[in-house]
């Protein structure tokens, strides 16, 4: 079934921080990112690139303007509904890749599966097993995530992201910690996930290497949309 | 497996020093409870043997006589001073239609009637202020449980002309088995012949009671009944109570052994209650023990909390994650504890014998300790979870994932 409008769309989004000093971090911002785009944000330091993806990702709601998801206006779900739209619907890897290092790398891919069904299942683990297998792993699925190296860790993360088909992935300077030709591969395997599966990335990168190898880059400065080019 | 317990079990392996060093100190915690509570029951039992089985836990006697005070028809006090009437020795009213009617009451598990009053016993030139007490021996050892198992010397047949004494009062009239002993009352006096002595464990009862059959203590008392109703309950503990219960519907003087043994009470209460405040004690210690390891464990996970958050996991998910892991450590700690508290209380019971190598205390591990001691771990588990858990559900995701 094709959902209707944009899979994550902004309108006039600002959100500002402290309580009686406020500073304002982004500044209405209007956006939407299709089903299947591979988007890079781009920015100096402190320009809002975080702040964007955590509104985007429905973990922090913004002071104003509106949130929507496949059309669906975010401000008036309660907590546990927004919990639950943005695990069926947002995927996310972050720069220290942040798995839990008490489970295994299929364990690891296997949680937002079981979030979703309040139990850890051996199909969910088999599943998991099966995406890591996709990404070069299936040796190290029964290996603990603490005992794997910074790029095998980054494909789990991925992998974890994906395992409940999202419809966007939001990845925080997922290359930050993995050296250039490591981070290369990365960036190739999202590219290659956005293609097979049709799951929209947004990448948040400082990387200006691999923002230019995205269809679509987004620029930030202070808190402002300032470009949004797009690539044939 | 459920998610909950899944991440719970696997957050506890990872910390194992940490897990391992708080369900010690939950099962230390358990163990107290548990080994003083099987000490106390053992303790309480071997004292109750020891003094409640030798007594009876209520006493029905006839209502003391007070003097009549003559009427005045206009209110005014008629006399300045009332005299105390001296109290007759009185046999209980109709007592056999009352003793059916305390037998069958709720909680009464045996009722003998006795006839007893004082007398002087001598033999030569002795003699001693004792009680002579007459009995039906099949009723009053039903009463009295304790007796048949404390006559040292002889038995409780109780011919009419035989008296079983204590071993003091042997002791001061030079008496033994086979001897002769006179007995004075205010109505009449005979001999008797010793056929037993007992040792019921207090002096006054070894130097005051000289048992004898009803018949021959209700003749020489010139009673023309029961002097009172001695009855056994099913719990000594429900004594006054029962006791209130039979003086209502009775209408005599009715008193329970906690009447009239205060000093006992009042030793077997403040042994429970110095009890109850040790557990209670180590109770609040294991929940906070337990509370500030989930604390720490809470402050050290909050990426992976705001990570399982950002995942779809709810706050009621994060919540129930760290109750689960109180559980869990109160449940390790109860099977540990209970373990421990287990051979402590066999090695008490081993180490504290009587002569003849039997347990001074028998302990007994009761299912209801096992049970008790599990929902006190739990219990103190899933307290000192609450707080940590509901500060983990209430972290701002986002915020926890930005945190180092």
């Amino acid at each position: 079934m094709t959902e209707p409008g944009p899979a994550l769309a902004l309108h006039g989004v600002s959100r500002a921080f402290g309580g009686s000093v406020v500073t304002p971090v982004l500044h209405g911002i209007d956006l939407a990112i299709d089903a299947g785009e591979l988007t890079a944000v781009v920015g100096p330091s402190g320009s809002g690139k975080s702040t964007l993806l955590n509104v985007m990702g429905l973990l922090d709601r913004p002071t104003t303007g509106r949130v929507e998801v496949f059309g669906r206006d975010t401000g008036a779900l309660d907590e546990d509904a927004l919990t639950a739209l943005r695990g069926g619907t947002i995927g996310f890897v972050f720069q220290s890749h942040h798995l839990l290092p008490a489970l295994t790398a299929a364990e690891n891919v296997a949680v937002p599966l079981a979030i979703a069904h309040g139990r850890l299942l051996p199909e969910h683990v088999a599943r998991a097993e099966e995406l890591l297998g996709t990404l070069g792993l299936a040796g190290h699925a029964r290996v603990r995530a603490g005992a794997l190296s910074g790029g095998q860790q980054q494909r789990v993360a991925l992998a974890r992201a994906l395992v409940r088909r999202p419809a966007v992935v939001l990845a925080d300077e997922p290359t930050g910690n993995l050296d250039s030709a490591a981070a290369d591969a990365a960036f190739e395997r999202m590219r290659a996930m956005n293609e097979q599966l049709g799951v929209a990335f947004l990448v948040v990168t400082h990387d200006a290497r691999l923002a230019g190898r995205c269809r679509r880059v987004i620029r930030l400065l202070d808190g402002r949309v300032v470009e949004d080019l797009r690539r044939g | 497996m459920r998610l909950d317990l899944f991440l719970a079990l696997r957050f506890l392996r990872e910390g194992r020093a940490q897990t391992a060093l708080i369900v010690g100190g939950t099962a230390v915690g358990v163990a107290v409870f548990f080994f003083l509570n099987a000490l106390v029951a053992a303790v309480e039992r071997g004292m109750v043997a020891q003094t409640l089985d030798a007594l009876p836990h209520v006493v029905l006697r006839p209502r003391p006589e007070a003097p009549r005070t003559p009427p005045s028809p206009d209110g005014a006090a008629a006399v300045s001073h009332v005299q105390r009437a001296p109290q007759r020795l009185r046999a209980v009213d109709q007592w056999q239609a009352v003793a059916r009617e305390v037998s069958a009451a709720p909680g009464v598990r045996a009722v003998a009637a006795v006839a007893s009053g004082p007398a002087m016993a001598s033999r030569g030139e002795a003699s001693r202020s004792v009680s002579l007490i007459g009995v039906d021996p099949e009723a009053y050892r039903r009463v009295l449980v304790a007796l048949p198992g404390r006559v040292v010397e002889g038995d409780l047949r109780l011919g009419p002309s035989e008296v079983v004494v204590g071993i003091e009062l042997a002791e001061e009239l030079g008496l033994t088995r086979g001897d002769t002993l006179r007995v004075a009352t205010a109505a009449g006096a005979r001999a008797f012949v010793v056929a037993g002595l007992f040792d019921l464990g207090t002096r006054d009862q070894n130097l005051r009671w000289v048992l004898t059959a009803y018949r021959s203590a209700q003749a020489l008392h010139a009673l023309p009944g029961a002097s009172a109703l001695e009855v056994r309950l099913d719990d000594a503990w429900a004594a006054a109570e029962v006791a209130d219960r039979l003086r209502r519907r009775t209408g005599l003087r009715v008193e329970s052994w906690m009447d009239l043994n205060g000093r006992l009470l009042a030793a077997l209460r403040s042994q429970r209650g110095s009890t109850r405040a040790i557990q209670a004690f180590v109770g609040l210690a294991a929940v906070a023990g337990i509370a500030s390891v989930l604390v720490v464990s809470v402050v050290q996970r909050q990426r992976q909390i705001g990570i399982l958050r950002a995942m779809g996991l709810s706050r009621g998910g994060v919540q129930r994650l760290f109750l689960v892991q109180g559980a869990v450590i109160g449940l390790l700690g109860a099977a540990a504890g209970v373990a421990i508290g287990s051979v402590l209380a066999l090695v008490f019971e081993t180490s504290a014998r009587h002569p003849d190598g039997t347990p001074l205390y028998p302990v007994q591990l009761s299912p209801a300790l096992y049970a008790a001691s599990a929902l006190l771990a739990l219990g103190a588990g899933l307290a000192a979870a609450f707080t940590p858990a509901r500060r983990a559900a209430r972290l701002d995701p986002a915020e926890a994932i930005r945190r180092d």
